[in-house]
């Protein structure tokens, strides 16, 4: 993974360097999770659950995807998630669409550099 | 105890290889998707893993399954539970550690902080353990030398009622007037003691009382030994001199007490004392050597005076004829040997058929 890469992640809202530390600074690791990440379903289960109004299940992604974008240091599509996972709990799906919509800018984002590696 | 294990329990594959990633230096990590495999690594490593990190949010099972078997399987006293969860409420908190999990990180966690909470928690539970062990060990300890003391007591005691017994065989050989007097004084103290014990609940006697009271009545005389012969066996009325030193034989009995001491259990011991000392006090304070009165006269003392009484009279003494059974049983309650204590003299009222119906020839047994 090169400077750019990691460059543009971090314009993407990704903190590398926290990452990398609780990665105990190993590089080729932090590649690998990232290359799985790429292959994480947690997002398409959400958009899907919503569009069936199964709440109970879209919080479970969201909650999930929210665990793995902290860890990895992606901390922007975590905010992001986060304003979902929160309304789930609240059962208030007034104003989700524009939740969804900026998480799922997120996610594009940082999706799009992903497909770089690996 | 060797705990060089992790279990980390997470249903996202890079969320276990991160924290993998972490501890594999220091410790070997075992690795579980779900709450089944979680409860099957841990059935199987119980004694080596240290901690367990759960993720709260697993996919098949909420994470709160692993810590309610846990709970319940005892296994929780061993292993501490550190739940990692990106759930912020502190509900969820509250309901981890309710549940028994030592301590919450919240995702995403910081590689320090963690590995601190890590250590910690497991030094904690070394510690905890390691106590644990060793009041146990101590309480083994302490169970094992119980033991051997109580059987040390019940040597002593054996030994100590094998000496009363040798010392009434030569008392009974020696002294004319100790015939017949072992078993069957032993027996009407018996009686009157559980007379006591049953209706007078004020003088607290236990079985184990009334048995040692009904075994050391033999005892009462045994400082005649020390009363020469020819007051002892003296064919007529006693002089104000020699009936005086008469009485001291119950004195002289205590002296000879307190050489057996050390082979006495303390209340056979104390017993004893009680016993030589104040079986000729009376209730109304006329009685000797100290003119004790009432209830100041130890129950042992006060039971067995009036057996001493009783026993004397059915008996032929070098000064006196032997009264019938009758004729003691009123004289007793007449007053004809002093005054006893009204409770008393309701306990051999209530005992005088047991008491007459004793048969002398087959209570006497071989020594």
């Amino acid at each position: 993974m090169n400077q750019e890469i990691k460059e543009q992640l971090s314009a993407a809202g990704m903190n590398v360097e926290g990452a990398l530390e609780r990665l105990m600074n190993n590089e080729m690791l932090l590649e690998r999770l990232l290359i799985k990440f790429k292959a994480d379903t947690n997002f398409a289960g959400l958009e899907k659950a919503l569009g069936e109004n199964k709440y109970e299940e879209a919080f479970h992604f969201a909650h999930t995807l929210k665990g793995v974008a902290g860890n990895l240091g992606m901390e922007k599509l975590m905010d992001a998630d986060s304003l979902v996972v929160e309304r789930l709990r609240r059962q208030d799906y007034e104003g989700m669409e524009a939740d969804m919509a900026a998480l799922q800018e997120a996610y594009t984002q940082i999706m799009e550099i992903l497909q770089k590696i690996g | 105890m060797n705990r060089h294990k992790i279990l980390v329990v997470d249903d996202m594959e890079s969320n276990r290889m991160i924290l993998a990633e972490i501890f594999r230096k220091d410790y070997q990590i075992l690795e579980a998707a779900g709450t089944k495999s979680a409860l099957q690594i841990l059935e199987q490593e119980l004694d080596e893993i240290a901690i367990v990190l759960l993720d709260w949010h697993l996919s098949d099972e909420d994470g709160g399954k692993v810590l309610e078997v846990m709970k319940q399987k005892g296994w929780m006293n061993q292993i501490p539970v550190l739940v990692v969860t990106a759930e912020q409420s502190i509900e969820t908190e509250k309901k981890c550690i309710g549940m028994g999990a030592s301590d919450m990180i919240r995702k995403p966690f910081d590689r320090d902080v963690i590995r601190k909470r890590v250590d910690n928690n497991i030094l904690l539970y070394q510690h905890k353990n390691h106590m644990e062990e060793k009041v146990q060990e101590q309480n083994q300890l302490l169970r094992k030398q119980y033991t051997v003391m109580k059987l040390q007591a019940e040597k002593l005691k054996k030994s100590s009622q094998k000496m009363i017994d040798i010392v009434c065989n030569i008392l009974e050989h020696y002294y004319p007037e100790f015939e017949d007097n072992t078993q069957t004084v032993r027996e009407i103290s018996r009686i009157i003691g559980r007379k006591v014990q049953a209706h007078y609940p004020e003088y607290k006697l236990t079985d184990e009382d009334v048995e040692a009271i009904a075994e050391l009545s033999s005892l009462r005389d045994i400082g005649k030994l020390l009363i020469s012969d020819h007051v002892l066996f003296k064919p007529a009325k006693l002089t104000k001199e020699e009936n005086e030193y008469m009485k001291s034989h119950t004195t002289k009995g205590c002296e000879i007490m307190k050489m057996m001491k050390d082979i006495q259990t303390l209340d056979y011991h104390k017993k004893s004392m009680e016993i030589c000392r104040y079986h000729h006090e009376r209730y109304d304070g006329k009685g000797y050597p100290e003119g004790l009165k009432g209830d100041e006269i130890p129950i042992s003392a006060q039971i067995v005076s009036v057996v001493d009484a009783y026993h004397a009279l059915v008996n032929e003494r070098i000064y006196k004829r032997s009264y019938s059974k009758e004729e003691a049983y009123y004289m007793i309650l007449g007053g004809d040997c002093g005054i006893f204590s009204p409770k008393i003299m309701e306990c051999f009222r209530m005992s005088r058929k047991e008491i007459e119906t004793i048969d002398t020839e087959e209570r006497k047994e071989p020594v």
